[in-house]
Protein backbone atom coordinates (compact mmCIF):
# COMPACT_ATOMS: atom_id res chain seq x y z
CA UNK A 1 0.00 0.00 0.00
CA UNK A 2 1.34 3.44 -0.96
CA UNK A 3 1.95 6.15 1.59
CA UNK A 4 -0.61 8.42 -0.08
CA UNK A 5 -3.27 5.75 0.19
CA UNK A 6 -2.57 5.37 3.90
CA UNK A 7 -2.84 9.14 4.43
CA UNK A 8 -6.11 9.29 2.58
CA UNK A 9 -7.56 6.35 4.50
CA UNK A 10 -6.63 7.88 7.86
CA UNK A 11 -8.02 11.20 6.79
CA UNK A 12 -11.30 9.66 5.67
CA UNK A 13 -11.55 7.57 8.81
CA UNK A 14 -11.02 10.45 11.23
CA UNK A 15 -13.34 12.77 9.35
CA UNK A 16 -16.01 10.05 9.33
CA UNK A 17 -16.31 9.94 5.58
CA UNK A 18 -15.98 6.18 5.29
CA UNK A 19 -18.82 3.88 4.51
CA UNK A 20 -19.60 0.96 6.83
CA UNK A 21 -17.82 -1.65 4.73
CA UNK A 22 -14.85 0.59 4.12
CA UNK A 23 -14.52 1.27 7.84
CA UNK A 24 -14.50 -2.44 8.69
CA UNK A 25 -11.85 -3.02 6.06
CA UNK A 26 -9.75 -0.13 7.51
CA UNK A 27 -9.96 -1.51 11.08
CA UNK A 28 -8.97 -4.96 9.86
CA UNK A 29 -5.97 -3.47 8.04
CA UNK A 30 -4.83 -1.61 11.17
CA UNK A 31 -3.96 -4.92 12.78
CA UNK A 32 -1.73 -5.97 9.91
CA UNK A 33 -0.13 -2.65 8.86
CA UNK A 34 1.97 -1.06 11.66
CA UNK A 35 2.76 1.99 9.52
CA UNK A 36 -0.93 2.70 9.10
CA UNK A 37 -1.35 2.51 12.87
CA UNK A 38 1.54 4.97 13.36
CA UNK A 39 -0.05 7.44 10.97
CA UNK A 40 -3.39 7.13 12.70
CA UNK A 41 -1.90 7.78 16.14
CA UNK A 42 0.09 10.78 14.88
CA UNK A 43 -2.97 12.24 13.24
CA UNK A 44 -5.01 11.82 16.41
CA UNK A 45 -2.32 13.56 18.41
CA UNK A 46 -2.17 16.44 15.93
CA UNK A 47 -5.90 16.95 16.07
CA UNK A 48 -6.06 16.90 19.83
CA UNK A 49 -3.13 19.33 20.09
CA UNK A 50 -4.68 21.76 17.63
CA UNK A 51 -8.00 21.52 19.46
CA UNK A 52 -6.31 22.31 22.76
CA UNK A 53 -4.48 25.22 21.17
CA UNK A 54 -7.76 26.49 19.75
CA UNK A 55 -9.46 26.36 23.13
CA UNK A 56 -6.59 28.29 24.71
CA UNK A 57 -6.81 31.15 22.22
CA UNK A 58 -7.83 34.50 23.65
CA UNK A 59 -11.15 36.17 23.07
CA UNK A 60 -11.06 39.38 21.12
CA UNK A 61 -10.71 42.37 23.39
CA UNK A 62 -13.59 44.62 24.34
CA UNK A 63 -11.54 47.59 23.25
CA UNK A 64 -11.44 46.29 19.69
CA UNK A 65 -15.21 45.97 19.62
CA UNK A 66 -15.58 49.44 21.09
CA UNK A 67 -13.30 50.94 18.43
CA UNK A 68 -15.22 49.37 15.56
CA UNK A 69 -18.60 50.38 16.96
CA UNK A 70 -17.30 53.91 17.49
CA UNK A 71 -16.35 54.02 13.84
CA UNK A 72 -19.86 52.82 13.02
CA UNK A 73 -21.32 55.63 15.10
CA UNK A 74 -19.26 58.22 13.28
CA UNK A 75 -20.61 57.22 9.88
CA UNK A 76 -22.75 59.88 8.19
CA UNK A 77 -26.40 58.88 7.94
CA UNK A 78 -27.75 57.56 4.69
CA UNK A 79 -29.83 60.31 3.04
CA UNK A 80 -32.61 58.10 1.71
CA UNK A 81 -33.31 54.57 0.60
CA UNK A 82 -34.11 55.85 -2.86
CA UNK A 83 -30.71 57.46 -3.03
CA UNK A 84 -29.00 54.23 -2.05
CA UNK A 85 -30.95 52.41 -4.74
CA UNK A 86 -29.88 54.91 -7.33
CA UNK A 87 -26.24 54.28 -6.52
CA UNK A 88 -26.59 50.59 -7.15
CA UNK A 89 -26.71 49.30 -3.61
CA UNK A 90 -30.45 48.63 -3.42
CA UNK A 91 -32.79 46.25 -5.09
CA UNK A 92 -35.24 46.81 -7.89
CA UNK A 93 -37.94 48.15 -5.61
CA UNK A 94 -35.74 50.89 -4.27
CA UNK A 95 -34.71 51.79 -7.80
CA UNK A 96 -38.36 52.03 -8.76
CA UNK A 97 -39.10 54.14 -5.68
CA UNK A 98 -36.28 56.48 -6.61
CA UNK A 99 -37.66 56.90 -10.11
CA UNK A 100 -41.19 57.56 -8.85
CA UNK A 101 -39.92 60.10 -6.33
CA UNK A 102 -37.98 61.92 -9.02
CA UNK A 103 -41.08 61.93 -11.26
CA UNK A 104 -43.22 63.39 -8.49
CA UNK A 105 -40.69 66.12 -7.79
CA UNK A 106 -40.50 67.06 -11.47
CA UNK A 107 -44.31 67.07 -11.77
CA UNK A 108 -44.75 69.28 -8.69
CA UNK A 109 -42.09 71.68 -9.96
CA UNK A 110 -43.83 71.83 -13.34
CA UNK A 111 -47.21 72.54 -11.76
CA UNK A 112 -45.62 75.22 -9.62
CA UNK A 113 -44.14 76.91 -12.68
CA UNK A 114 -47.47 76.83 -14.54
CA UNK A 115 -49.45 78.16 -11.55
CA UNK A 116 -46.86 80.83 -10.93
CA UNK A 117 -47.04 81.85 -14.57
CA UNK A 118 -50.84 82.13 -14.37
CA UNK A 119 -50.64 84.37 -11.31
CA UNK A 120 -48.08 86.61 -12.95
CA UNK A 121 -50.11 86.93 -16.12
CA UNK A 122 -53.27 87.70 -14.12
CA UNK A 123 -51.44 90.38 -12.16
CA UNK A 124 -50.20 91.93 -15.35
CA UNK A 125 -53.62 91.83 -17.06
CA UNK A 126 -55.65 93.35 -14.23
CA UNK A 127 -53.25 96.07 -13.21
CA UNK A 128 -53.77 99.66 -14.14
CA UNK A 129 -51.16 100.87 -16.64
CA UNK A 130 -49.43 102.95 -14.01
CA UNK A 131 -49.04 99.95 -11.69
CA UNK A 132 -47.52 97.56 -14.20
CA UNK A 133 -43.90 98.49 -13.78
CA UNK A 134 -44.13 97.93 -10.06
CA UNK A 135 -45.87 94.57 -10.53
CA UNK A 136 -43.17 93.45 -12.86
CA UNK A 137 -40.57 94.55 -10.44
CA UNK A 138 -42.30 92.68 -7.64
CA UNK A 139 -43.00 89.49 -9.49
CA UNK A 140 -39.59 89.06 -11.05
CA UNK A 141 -37.63 87.81 -8.06
CA UNK A 142 -40.40 85.73 -6.52
CA UNK A 143 -40.02 81.97 -6.88
CA UNK A 144 -43.07 80.72 -8.71
CA UNK A 145 -43.29 77.47 -6.77
CA UNK A 146 -43.85 79.16 -3.42
CA UNK A 147 -47.47 79.21 -2.22
CA UNK A 148 -49.12 82.56 -1.96
CA UNK A 149 -50.87 83.20 1.35
CA UNK A 150 -54.31 84.74 1.49
CA UNK A 151 -54.51 88.36 2.65
CA UNK A 152 -55.07 88.56 6.38
CA UNK A 153 -56.97 91.14 8.38
CA UNK A 154 -53.74 92.82 9.48
CA UNK A 155 -52.78 93.49 5.92
CA UNK A 156 -56.22 94.92 5.19
CA UNK A 157 -55.95 97.24 8.18
CA UNK A 158 -52.62 98.57 7.03
CA UNK A 159 -53.68 99.39 3.49
CA UNK A 160 -53.04 102.99 2.46
CA UNK A 161 -55.93 105.19 1.31
CA UNK A 162 -56.51 105.63 -2.43
CA UNK A 163 -55.05 109.15 -2.82
CA UNK A 164 -51.87 108.06 -1.15
CA UNK A 165 -51.62 105.10 -3.51
CA UNK A 166 -51.91 107.42 -6.49
CA UNK A 167 -49.20 109.61 -5.05
CA UNK A 168 -47.05 106.56 -4.48
CA UNK A 169 -47.54 105.44 -8.05
CA UNK A 170 -46.50 108.85 -9.29
CA UNK A 171 -43.43 108.77 -7.16
CA UNK A 172 -42.58 105.35 -8.47
CA UNK A 173 -42.82 106.59 -12.03
CA UNK A 174 -40.58 109.52 -11.16
CA UNK A 175 -38.02 107.19 -9.66
CA UNK A 176 -38.23 104.89 -12.65
CA UNK A 177 -37.61 107.81 -14.98
CA UNK A 178 -34.51 108.75 -13.00
CA UNK A 179 -33.30 105.12 -13.34
CA UNK A 180 -33.49 104.46 -9.67
CA UNK A 181 -35.84 101.50 -10.20
CA UNK A 182 -34.80 100.47 -13.67
CA UNK A 183 -32.92 97.43 -12.36
CA UNK A 184 -33.78 95.05 -9.53
CA UNK A 185 -32.36 96.02 -6.19
CA UNK A 186 -30.88 92.58 -5.79
CA UNK A 187 -28.69 93.03 -8.82
CA UNK A 188 -27.56 96.58 -7.92
CA UNK A 189 -28.13 97.10 -4.23
CA UNK A 190 -27.94 100.56 -2.79
CA UNK A 191 -25.60 101.12 0.08
CA UNK A 192 -27.08 100.17 3.42
CA UNK A 193 -30.23 98.63 2.01
CA UNK A 194 -30.07 95.47 -0.05
CA UNK A 195 -26.67 94.63 1.34
CA UNK A 196 -28.20 94.14 4.76
CA UNK A 197 -31.82 93.14 4.33
CA UNK A 198 -32.16 91.90 7.89
CA UNK A 199 -31.06 95.27 9.23
CA UNK A 200 -33.70 97.01 7.14
CA UNK A 201 -36.35 94.69 8.59
CA UNK A 202 -35.38 95.73 12.04
CA UNK A 203 -35.77 99.35 11.12
CA UNK A 204 -39.32 99.03 9.79
CA UNK A 205 -40.90 95.79 10.97
CA UNK A 206 -44.54 96.93 11.03
CA UNK A 207 -44.86 98.14 7.47
CA UNK A 208 -45.54 94.76 5.94
CA UNK A 209 -47.99 95.24 3.04
CA UNK A 210 -46.95 97.09 -0.05
CA UNK A 211 -49.25 99.92 -0.97
CA UNK A 212 -49.18 99.56 -4.76
CA UNK A 213 -50.14 95.88 -4.47
CA UNK A 214 -53.05 96.34 -2.12
CA UNK A 215 -55.61 95.62 -4.84
CA UNK A 216 -53.76 92.64 -6.22
CA UNK A 217 -55.31 89.18 -6.06
CA UNK A 218 -51.94 87.76 -5.05
CA UNK A 219 -50.75 89.81 -2.13
CA UNK A 220 -47.13 89.83 -1.10
CA UNK A 221 -46.30 87.35 1.59
CA UNK A 222 -45.04 88.46 5.00
CA UNK A 223 -41.53 89.80 4.73
CA UNK A 224 -39.84 87.05 6.72
CA UNK A 225 -40.49 84.34 4.13
CA UNK A 226 -38.08 85.14 1.32
CA UNK A 227 -35.35 87.62 0.63
CA UNK A 228 -36.35 88.78 -2.90
CA UNK A 229 -39.86 89.78 -1.76
CA UNK A 230 -38.33 91.65 1.15
CA UNK A 231 -36.19 93.63 -1.25
CA UNK A 232 -39.22 94.88 -3.16
CA UNK A 233 -41.04 95.59 0.06
CA UNK A 234 -38.20 97.74 1.38
CA UNK A 235 -38.18 99.82 -1.75
CA UNK A 236 -41.87 100.68 -1.42
CA UNK A 237 -41.55 101.44 2.27
CA UNK A 238 -39.04 104.16 1.59
CA UNK A 239 -41.45 105.66 -0.92
CA UNK A 240 -44.11 105.86 1.77
CA UNK A 241 -41.69 107.62 4.07
CA UNK A 242 -41.07 110.22 1.44
CA UNK A 243 -44.80 110.66 1.08
CA UNK A 244 -45.12 111.23 4.78
CA UNK A 245 -42.36 113.83 4.69
CA UNK A 246 -44.27 115.74 1.95
CA UNK A 247 -47.95 115.49 2.82
CA UNK B 1 -48.99 28.17 -16.88
CA UNK B 2 -47.89 27.48 -13.34
CA UNK B 3 -45.66 24.55 -12.48
CA UNK B 4 -46.31 22.09 -9.67
CA UNK B 5 -43.99 19.82 -7.79
CA UNK B 6 -44.91 16.16 -8.04
CA UNK B 7 -44.60 15.38 -4.38
CA UNK B 8 -46.82 17.95 -2.75
CA UNK B 9 -48.75 19.49 -5.62
CA UNK B 10 -47.87 22.94 -4.47
CA UNK B 11 -47.12 25.76 -6.88
CA UNK B 12 -43.41 26.15 -7.33
CA UNK B 13 -42.24 29.56 -6.33
CA UNK B 14 -39.70 30.68 -8.92
CA UNK B 15 -37.95 32.72 -6.24
CA UNK B 16 -37.80 29.83 -3.79
CA UNK B 17 -34.08 29.40 -4.40
CA UNK B 18 -33.50 32.99 -3.44
CA UNK B 19 -35.73 32.61 -0.40
CA UNK B 20 -33.82 29.56 0.75
CA UNK B 21 -30.59 31.39 0.11
CA UNK B 22 -31.83 34.32 2.17
CA UNK B 23 -32.53 32.02 5.12
CA UNK B 24 -29.17 30.27 4.90
CA UNK B 25 -26.30 31.70 6.96
CA UNK B 26 -24.64 33.17 3.87
CA UNK B 27 -27.94 34.58 2.65
CA UNK B 28 -28.63 36.04 6.09
CA UNK B 29 -25.24 37.70 6.01
CA UNK B 30 -26.01 39.07 2.58
CA UNK B 31 -29.27 40.60 3.78
CA UNK B 32 -27.55 42.02 6.84
CA UNK B 33 -24.87 43.61 4.71
CA UNK B 34 -27.49 45.05 2.39
CA UNK B 35 -29.46 46.44 5.32
CA UNK B 36 -26.29 48.00 6.70
CA UNK B 37 -25.56 49.64 3.38
CA UNK B 38 -29.09 51.02 3.41
CA UNK B 39 -28.39 52.75 6.70
CA UNK B 40 -29.26 50.19 9.39
CA UNK B 41 -26.50 50.19 11.98
CA UNK B 42 -27.98 47.27 13.92
CA UNK B 43 -27.42 45.02 10.92
CA UNK B 44 -23.73 45.81 11.00
CA UNK B 45 -23.55 45.05 14.72
CA UNK B 46 -25.14 41.65 14.09
CA UNK B 47 -22.69 40.90 11.29
CA UNK B 48 -19.85 42.01 13.51
CA UNK B 49 -20.92 39.80 16.41
CA UNK B 50 -21.32 36.82 14.11
CA UNK B 51 -17.88 36.93 12.56
CA UNK B 52 -15.57 39.10 14.59
CA UNK B 53 -14.15 36.43 16.86
CA UNK B 54 -13.55 33.93 14.07
CA UNK B 55 -11.90 36.53 11.86
CA UNK B 56 -9.75 37.61 14.76
CA UNK B 57 -8.68 34.01 15.33
CA UNK B 58 -7.91 33.67 11.64
CA UNK B 59 -5.71 36.77 11.71
CA UNK B 60 -4.12 35.70 14.98
CA UNK B 61 -3.14 32.29 13.66
CA UNK B 62 -1.97 33.70 10.35
CA UNK B 63 0.23 36.49 11.74
CA UNK B 64 0.93 35.03 15.18
CA UNK B 65 0.66 38.26 17.18
CA UNK B 66 -2.37 39.24 19.15
CA UNK B 67 -1.99 43.01 18.86
CA UNK B 68 -1.38 42.82 15.15
CA UNK B 69 -4.35 40.49 14.75
CA UNK B 70 -6.60 42.96 16.53
CA UNK B 71 -5.33 45.79 14.36
CA UNK B 72 -5.89 43.78 11.22
CA UNK B 73 -9.40 42.78 12.27
CA UNK B 74 -10.19 46.39 13.05
CA UNK B 75 -8.85 47.43 9.66
CA UNK B 76 -11.05 44.76 8.10
CA UNK B 77 -14.21 46.15 9.69
CA UNK B 78 -13.17 49.65 8.76
CA UNK B 79 -13.15 48.56 5.15
CA UNK B 80 -16.57 46.98 5.56
CA UNK B 81 -17.86 50.23 7.02
CA UNK B 82 -16.68 52.06 3.92
CA UNK B 83 -19.21 50.05 1.94
CA UNK B 84 -21.92 52.42 3.11
CA UNK B 85 -20.30 55.29 1.23
CA UNK B 86 -19.93 53.19 -1.92
CA UNK B 87 -22.49 50.36 -1.73
CA UNK B 88 -21.83 47.08 -3.50
CA UNK B 89 -23.85 43.95 -4.04
CA UNK B 90 -21.88 41.26 -2.22
CA UNK B 91 -23.24 37.75 -2.61
CA UNK B 92 -20.74 36.06 -0.30
CA UNK B 93 -20.09 38.37 2.65
CA UNK B 94 -18.02 35.88 4.68
CA UNK B 95 -15.86 35.20 1.65
CA UNK B 96 -15.55 38.94 1.22
CA UNK B 97 -14.49 39.37 4.86
CA UNK B 98 -12.06 36.48 4.60
CA UNK B 99 -10.56 37.91 1.44
CA UNK B 100 -9.88 41.19 3.22
CA UNK B 101 -8.46 39.39 6.26
CA UNK B 102 -6.30 37.26 4.03
CA UNK B 103 -4.91 40.21 2.06
CA UNK B 104 -4.22 42.14 5.24
CA UNK B 105 -2.48 39.14 6.77
CA UNK B 106 -0.36 38.55 3.69
CA UNK B 107 0.62 42.21 3.53
CA UNK B 108 1.54 42.14 7.18
CA UNK B 109 3.61 38.99 6.79
CA UNK B 110 5.40 40.43 3.78
CA UNK B 111 6.19 43.63 5.63
CA UNK B 112 7.40 41.68 8.63
CA UNK B 113 9.51 39.42 6.49
CA UNK B 114 11.17 42.41 4.86
CA UNK B 115 11.65 44.58 7.89
CA UNK B 116 11.72 42.39 10.99
CA UNK B 117 14.06 39.40 11.01
CA UNK B 118 13.13 36.48 13.22
CA UNK B 119 16.12 37.09 15.47
CA UNK B 120 14.89 40.56 16.36
CA UNK B 121 11.51 39.35 17.60
CA UNK B 122 10.79 39.91 21.29
CA UNK B 123 11.41 36.91 23.48
CA UNK B 124 7.75 36.11 24.00
CA UNK B 125 7.08 36.05 20.28
CA UNK B 126 9.93 33.79 19.31
CA UNK B 127 8.57 30.37 18.34
CA UNK B 128 11.26 28.56 20.33
CA UNK B 129 10.45 30.40 23.52
CA UNK B 130 6.70 30.30 23.64
CA UNK B 131 4.68 29.47 26.68
CA UNK B 132 5.47 26.29 28.54
CA UNK B 133 3.13 23.57 29.77
CA UNK B 134 3.19 21.74 26.47
CA UNK B 135 4.98 18.55 25.68
CA UNK B 136 7.76 18.50 23.15
CA UNK B 137 5.50 16.77 20.64
CA UNK B 138 2.81 19.39 21.05
CA UNK B 139 5.32 22.18 20.55
CA UNK B 140 6.58 20.42 17.47
CA UNK B 141 3.08 20.12 16.08
CA UNK B 142 2.33 23.82 16.58
CA UNK B 143 5.67 24.88 15.12
CA UNK B 144 5.13 22.60 12.14
CA UNK B 145 1.74 24.18 11.54
CA UNK B 146 3.43 27.54 11.12
CA UNK B 147 5.87 26.06 8.64
CA UNK B 148 3.15 24.88 6.31
CA UNK B 149 2.49 26.80 3.12
CA UNK B 150 0.02 29.67 3.44
CA UNK B 151 -2.81 27.89 1.62
CA UNK B 152 -2.47 24.65 3.56
CA UNK B 153 -2.24 26.43 6.87
CA UNK B 154 -5.21 28.57 5.97
CA UNK B 155 -7.48 25.60 5.36
CA UNK B 156 -6.53 23.96 8.65
CA UNK B 157 -6.98 27.19 10.58
CA UNK B 158 -10.36 27.90 9.03
CA UNK B 159 -11.48 24.35 9.74
CA UNK B 160 -9.98 23.58 13.13
CA UNK B 161 -9.58 26.98 14.74
CA UNK B 162 -12.38 29.03 13.21
CA UNK B 163 -14.84 26.15 13.06
CA UNK B 164 -15.93 26.50 9.44
CA UNK B 165 -16.99 23.33 7.68
CA UNK B 166 -15.13 22.34 4.51
CA UNK B 167 -18.17 23.19 2.40
CA UNK B 168 -18.27 26.67 3.91
CA UNK B 169 -14.56 27.13 3.33
CA UNK B 170 -15.06 26.09 -0.28
CA UNK B 171 -17.70 28.81 -0.73
CA UNK B 172 -15.55 31.37 1.05
CA UNK B 173 -12.51 30.64 -1.06
CA UNK B 174 -14.46 30.20 -4.27
CA UNK B 175 -13.34 26.58 -4.75
CA UNK B 176 -15.17 23.31 -5.07
CA UNK B 177 -15.66 21.26 -1.87
CA UNK B 178 -13.57 18.46 -3.36
CA UNK B 179 -10.66 20.81 -3.97
CA UNK B 180 -10.84 22.02 -0.39
CA UNK B 181 -11.02 18.48 0.93
CA UNK B 182 -7.93 17.61 -1.09
CA UNK B 183 -6.09 20.69 0.10
CA UNK B 184 -6.95 19.93 3.73
CA UNK B 185 -5.88 16.33 3.30
CA UNK B 186 -2.53 17.36 1.85
CA UNK B 187 -2.04 19.87 4.64
CA UNK B 188 -2.65 17.22 7.29
CA UNK B 189 -0.37 14.81 5.56
CA UNK B 190 2.42 17.35 5.35
CA UNK B 191 1.94 18.31 8.97
CA UNK B 192 1.98 14.70 10.07
CA UNK B 193 5.13 14.00 8.13
CA UNK B 194 6.85 17.03 9.59
CA UNK B 195 5.87 15.94 13.07
CA UNK B 196 6.86 12.29 12.68
CA UNK B 197 10.16 13.17 10.96
CA UNK B 198 11.15 15.65 13.65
Amino acid sequence: MKQMDRDMMVERYLSRRMGHGEEIEFLRRLGTDPELLTILEAERKIRSTLSMDRDALPRVSVESRFNVLTMLGSLPPVESVAGAGATGGGNGISLLAGGVAKGIIIAVAGIGIVVGGIFVSRDGAHKAPEDRPMVQQASRPRPSSLPLPAPGPEQGQQQEPAPQREQAAELVREMASTKRLSTPAVAKPEAGRADKPQAVHNEAPAQTPAAPRADSTAPIAPHHNAVPRDTVHVRVTIDMNKLRQHP
Amino acid sequence: MSQYSLTALRPIDPTSENTEHAHSPAGGDMLLLERFQNGEDAAFVELFDRHHQRLFIYCLKMVGEREQAEDLTQELWERVLRLRASPQKILNPVGFFLKIARNLSINHLKARRHHVPLTSLPEGLHPAEREGGRSELEERILTSLELLSFEHREVLILNIYCGYRMEEIAVMLGKSPEAIWKRASRARTQLRRMVTKG
